[in-house]
């Protein structure tokens, strides 16, 4: 009687894994597109086909998307157009095909990799391929008329981001620096060299984009941050100054996201960069 | 990337072996044990704080691990290394087990892998204890994060509270990933010890330890205890045993002080047995676990410091942090892990009852009956959101 329970439910337990594998399978492939959650075809989309042929463009993942304001950067300055995207961290390939057709010959290319945070040496997330979204959220969506609430004004900045007024960090993603510079940094050059030939623009510059840090461990961050810094530069690369961390809640939303107080800030202060740099020229 | 070490040190192992002089094999096995301190003083490879997912350098995976099961199998296995060297060098330099454990206390006769009709056999009798494994690292322990900012608080109530919420934290994560290496290593016919037996069904300090981390804790005994007992007494050689054991976590202050209190509780929940005293031994325990995981986490010597004065300021408990927290106008993912964190609390409390009524009861036998794990796959489908591999133990 036992053994016909188990082989009963281990029946049952098959068609339920089957089914997660043909959510996996559409999570993948071209049916992808198709499902309400997605927000990176969201984001292009909503982005349209905004090209951008001169002036400054902004590239990066979240971090550009929610953390910088072209609107503030193209005031009495340059044309500005914030590319940034939330799959850039994940697979810059991708992003590749995103900005190809879309930038072309722009006076300054600013990217702010959020990989030059990244920790890991030749660690691959062997399991990026499985869906961010559970089967349960998907089907909540497709319910929910109004799912996705990314709206982006004609400098491609994210409207009505507002992540409130408390500072939200429910995982302290403290970088240890454990690992060499080394693979980090030859990276950021590759794509560096990937964003000059396709945007035909010989001035792409580095940003750092600034985290949120706990105060004990700033000092630290920031002395093993300026190495890779230095580093970019012996290899040729422009870095653009700025705040790299901070240990000021107010301007964050989490370690990694700076809040509307924070965009303001850091988007004026990346301005100022750029000025200093354009006078250095 | 690890091969470039394992296998080096595997092969000087299975060489060492063929040695006479038993003294020698004696200090190098211990040597073994000792590599990863080492390397954690230099700070080669990081600490074990539970902080500390994959991340590190490549080369080091594992080096902890693989280590201390040369170790083990050095000082007790040497004639089976001779005998089936490569299978030792296969159980040694096996990925499954590197990212947390358990170690593979023995050394396989043969892998079973040929035959496919064994192989789903297993399968159909394994698959609860794989499907609990990833419900306990995968969906029930991430959920815990959203209180980590506690660790920041020097405030005596949101210490303690960061010690019971990362106490969990540690235990499904470590647990959870345990009973997936565990159960794949059935799988490949790999027999190994379980690393965890519902620790928190335990009476005692004593008894925690022998539910918590088993297969480390066998081989500590074999290598520590079994034969320092005879010479300097038991309460001696359990000190020497935490002391081994907090320098493997790694050579810092907070785990020195860790071993101290931890092999203080032991002794003590020891007294307490003795002397019949169970009430207060459970409190022993609920203080020792609470404490011994506020030590653990915290790194920094200056800060913990302060937390340990702080814990003593009784009289004036206060809750910063956990105000500040807003958990009002949470998204979906917010309101599954308030979920995920119900049912783990609900898993615990199962923990520490069931046992109370039927003392056979083990193993996390109510959790892997065909109906329950049956729901929780479909919980584990129906509510899964991507996958951060994080080990706490898997570091290096």
């Amino acid at each position: 009687m036992e053994l016909d329970k188990t082989i009963y439910y281990n029946k049952i337990k098959s068609v339920i894994t089957l089914i997660y594998f043909i959510y996996v399978i559409i999570w993948v492939s071209k049916f992808h597109s198709n499902l309400p959650l997605n927000l990176t075809n969201d984001e292009i989309h909503k982005k349209g086909n905004h090209t951008i042929k001169r002036g400054i463009s902004l590239l990066g993942g979240s971090n550009v998307r929610t953390g910088l304001s072209s609107e503030y950067i193209s005031n009495k300055f340059y044309e500005c157009y914030n590319f940034g995207i939330s799959s850039e961290g994940g697979s810059f390939s991708e992003y590749t095909n995103f900005i190809g057709n879309r930038i072309s010959s722009p006076d300054i290319v600013i990217y702010s990799p959020s990989y030059i945070w990244s920790d890991y040496t030749d660690n691959t997330n062997y399991f990026d391929f499985l869906p961010s979204y559970s089967i349960i959220s998907q089907i909540k969506a497709f319910n929910t008329s109004d799912s996705n609430q990314l709206n982006f004004n004609s400098f491609g900045d994210q409207l009505e981001y507002n992540c409130g007024d408390r500072f939200k960090s429910f995982i302290i993603n403290e970088q240890k620096f454990t690992s060499n510079n080394t693979f980090v940094i030859s990276e950021i050059i590759r794509r560096v060299e990937k964003i000059k030939n396709l945007t035909q623009s010989d001035k792409v510059l580095i940003r750092i984009p600034p985290v949120y840090v706990n105060i004990s461990n700033k000092k630290f961050i920031s002395q093993n941050m300026i190495k890779r810094i230095k580093s970019l530069k012996e290899s040729g690369i422009i870095v653009v100054g700025g705040t790299i961390c901070s240990s000021d809640k107010s301007l964050f939303c989490d370690n990694f996201h700076p809040n509307d107080k924070g965009r303001k800030f850091f988007s004026i202060e990346l301005k100022n960069e750029i000025k200093k740099i354009l006078i250095g020229d | 990337m690890y091969f470039i070490l394992a296998i080096p040190l595997s092969l000087i192992s299975i060489l060492l072996t063929r040695l006479k002089n038993k003294n020698i094999i004696l200090v190098i096995s211990y040597l073994f044990f000792f590599l990863s301190p080492i390397l954690t003083y230099f700070g080669v490879i990081g600490v074990l704080t539970g902080f500390d997912s994959i991340g590190t350098n490549g080369i080091y995976f594992g080096i902890s691990f693989y280590t201390v099961n040369i170790s083990y199998h050095l000082l007790k296995s040497r004639e089976k290394i001779k005998s089936k060297p490569y299978n030792f060098l296969l159980s040694t330099i096996n990925p499954i087990y590197l990212f947390t454990g358990p170690f593979p206390n023995r050394i396989p006769d043969r892998f079973k892998i040929d035959n496919l009709k064994i192989f789903v056999k297993r399968f159909k009798i394994i698959n609860s204890e794989l499907i609990l494994g990833i419900f306990f690292s995968l969906i029930l322990a991430p959920s815990f994060k959203v209180f980590f900012p506690l660790k920041e608080s020097f405030e005596t109530l949101d210490i303690i509270l960061f010690g019971i919420i990362f106490e969990l934290y540690v235990y499904f994560n470590f647990a959870g990933f345990s009973m997936i290496a565990w159960s794949m290593m059935r799988l490949i016919g790999i027999n190994v010890q379980r690393n965890f037996n519902q620790p928190f069904s335990a009476k005692s300090i004593v008894e925690y330890w022998q539910r918590w981390h088993m297969s480390l804790s066998n081989i500590l005994k074999e290598l520590f205890f079994k034969d320092l007992k005879s010479k300097i007494g038991l309460f001696g050689t359990v000190f020497i045993v935490f002391f081994a054991s907090s320098l493997w976590h790694g050579v810092s202050v907070n785990f020195l002080i860790w071993g101290i209190s931890h092999s203080f509780f032991w002794c003590t929940s020891y007294y307490f047995h003795k002397k019949n005293f169970k009430i207060l031994n459970y409190f022993l325990l609920l203080f020792g676990v609470i404490i011994g995981r506020i030590i653990f986490s915290e790194i920094n010597t200056e800060f913990l410091l302060i937390k340990v004065k702080s814990l003593f300021n009784i009289f004036n408990c206060k809750i910063n942090y956990m105000n500040q927290m807003d958990f009002s106008n949470l998204d979906v993912i917010g309101k599954i892990d308030q979920f995920n964190i119900f049912i783990s609390l609900f898993i615990i409390f199962l923990e520490i009852i069931i046992p109370k009524f039927s003392p056979s009861y083990k193993n996390y036998y109510h959790l892997r009956t065909p109906i329950v794990s049956t729901i929780i796959l479909i919980y584990i489908v129906l509510f899964f959101h991507g996958l951060k591999f994080e080990p706490i133990y898997g570091v290096r």
